[in-house]
């Protein structure tokens, strides 16, 4: 093993050598002469600590992915009713007033679901809507990544704002927010940049995307529904579909809404016929 | 559910098969409402610790620490039950009192540092390797996340892939530097 490190290829072969390591199969000897080498070499030691970030991520994003699937699971359940038909009997066996007199639970009951009807009218603006608005989003809205990447790498060429004279481009200032989530931080910067530069079609569609993100669904679908007709067909084809999510969400126009989602359903260059299917049987 | 069936799952539920996470939720759902609900949380904490539950339980299928005396849906009980547990804790309350329904299971799990630094890692940072990763040729992205994620053999992975193991040795290494090239030209 020893010529492993050693060799002009090293490079080629260290992944295997630090796996091994990690995953310690190397004898006694081998352990005691690459951490001889650890010790040692700088350039080594980097290539092993860079490997061991590297491969932490993959598994890392392997896991934030299988989150993603459980949450689809858990979503698809949600839609087939599968939560509400457990929770009366589940709770049952738990209600404290099981040893008390039955005109006593016949009472308690009563005010329990005078105290839960109140409870739920009072929240029903709010956490329910956002808990509607939460459980849509995972499922139906998908983060335009390869976009930002690709609007930003164009920007660096051609931005708004002028690189020679070491200002930011505030597009791609608002897109590095958009890409973590950051809505309220993006907001500002992409409505004055809307209001400058009117025919810009790329600063509506994110705009429209952060009003949606924040639960804004009229400003939203005033922004997006401009968009539908736009030349650039990405730009249409992703902005009547998140139109038509908004819409569903906030249970507005649910005719035209139905409209939009069979257009997507049968134009086949569409990236969003199989989720405009799922929308449509929710706007019914 | 017999050993053989069990079995079955326990190889589906390895390999992220969407079918199988239904039909096991749908089999544990109902006891974990019940314990969550008895021990001061919500249906929401329920679905929640769910959620956390599946992932400790199939990085510990994958790393052999289930050791099959039990049977999975009670190792996957113990599992929500020591997450739950820990939250309380975390959260200052009292422990719950022992439920009568779900006995102590005297198996040990791991849940290590890795499993709760999982989601400390920044999003962006993640974004990046996931479009970056996006980017290699098929093969790459397989055999990567079989060897890094899944945790694979190589003789195991060569057999998926159709490959010898030699050919998947150097691969992988291949498939590093060309993922380390994109990332680091991403950073340029």
């Amino acid at each position: 093993m020893g010529n492993e490190f050693e060799g002009p290829e090293s490079n080629n072969l260290s992944h295997i050598i630090f796996d091994d390591y990690l995953a310690q199969n190397l004898s006694n000897e081998e352990v005691i002469l690459f951490e001889n080498k650890l010790n040692t070499d700088v350039d080594f030691k980097n290539a092993y600590t860079e490997h061991v970030l590297i491969t932490n991520r993959i598994n890392k994003l392997g896991y934030n992915q299988l989150k993603r699937k459980l949450k689809n699971v858990q979503n698809e359940l949600k839609l087939e009713g599968y939560f509400e038909s457990l929770q009366p009997s589940t709770y049952k066996r738990i209600n404290p007033l099981d040893k008390t007199p039955r005109f006593l639970n016949i009472i308690a009951l009563a005010a329990s679901i005078l105290i839960f009807v109140v409870v739920i009218s009072f929240l029903f603006k709010g956490q329910n809507r956002y808990s509607t608005h939460k459980d849509m989003m995972t499922k139906f809205y998908k983060h335009p990544i390869e976009k930002i990447e690709t609007t930003i790498t164009a920007l660096e060429t051609y931005g708004f704002a002028d690189p020679a004279k070491g200002r930011k481009d505030s597009l791609i200032m608002a897109l590095n927010f958009f890409r973590k989530y950051e809505w309220e931080k993006a907001l500002p910067i992409l409505t004055e940049l809307a209001q400058n530069y009117p025919n810009e079609f790329q600063v509506k569609y994110f705009l429209g995307l952060v009003y949606l993100n924040s639960s804004d669904y009229n400003q939203s679908i005033k922004i997006l529904e401009a968009l539908t007709t736009n030349e650039d067909y990405e730009i249409k084809d992703n902005s009547r579909y998140y139109l038509a999510l908004s819409r569903t969400i906030s249970r507005s126009n649910k005719q035209d809404t139905d409209r939009i989602l069979n257009e997507i359903v049968t134009d086949t260059n569409s990236a969003w016929v199989e989720q405009a299917k799922e929308l449509r049987k929710l706007n019914r | 559910m017999d050993k053989k069936d069990e079995n079955e799952l326990l190889i589906k539920l390895c390999n992220e098969d969407e079918t199988a996470f239904t039909s096991f939720y749908k089999m544990t759902y109902p006891m974990v409402l019940t314990y969550i609900i008895r021990n001061k949380g919500t249906q929401e904490d329920a679905m929640d610790f769910m959620q956390e539950a599946f992932i400790v339980l199939i990085k510990n299928l994958r790393e052999n620490n289930f050791r099959k005396e039990a049977k999975l849906s009670s190792y996957f009980l113990a599992i929500v039950k020591f997450l739950w547990l820990d939250h309380l804790r975390k959260l200052g309350q009292k422990s719950p009192s022992k439920s009568a329904d779900i006995e102590d299971i005297p198996i040990t799990f791991l849940i290590d540092d890795d499993m709760t630094s999982y989601k400390e890692e920044r999003e962006e940072i993640l974004d990046l390797l996931e479009n970056a990763m996006n980017k290699l040729e098929k093969v790459c992205q397989q055999l990567l996340m079989k060897f890094y994620y899944e945790k694979k053999q190589l003789i195991v992975i060569a057999d998926e892939l159709g490959y010898t193991q030699n050919f998947v040795k150097i691969k992988k290494g291949r498939c590093l530097d060309s993922l380390n090239q994109l990332l680091k030209a991403k950073n340029k």
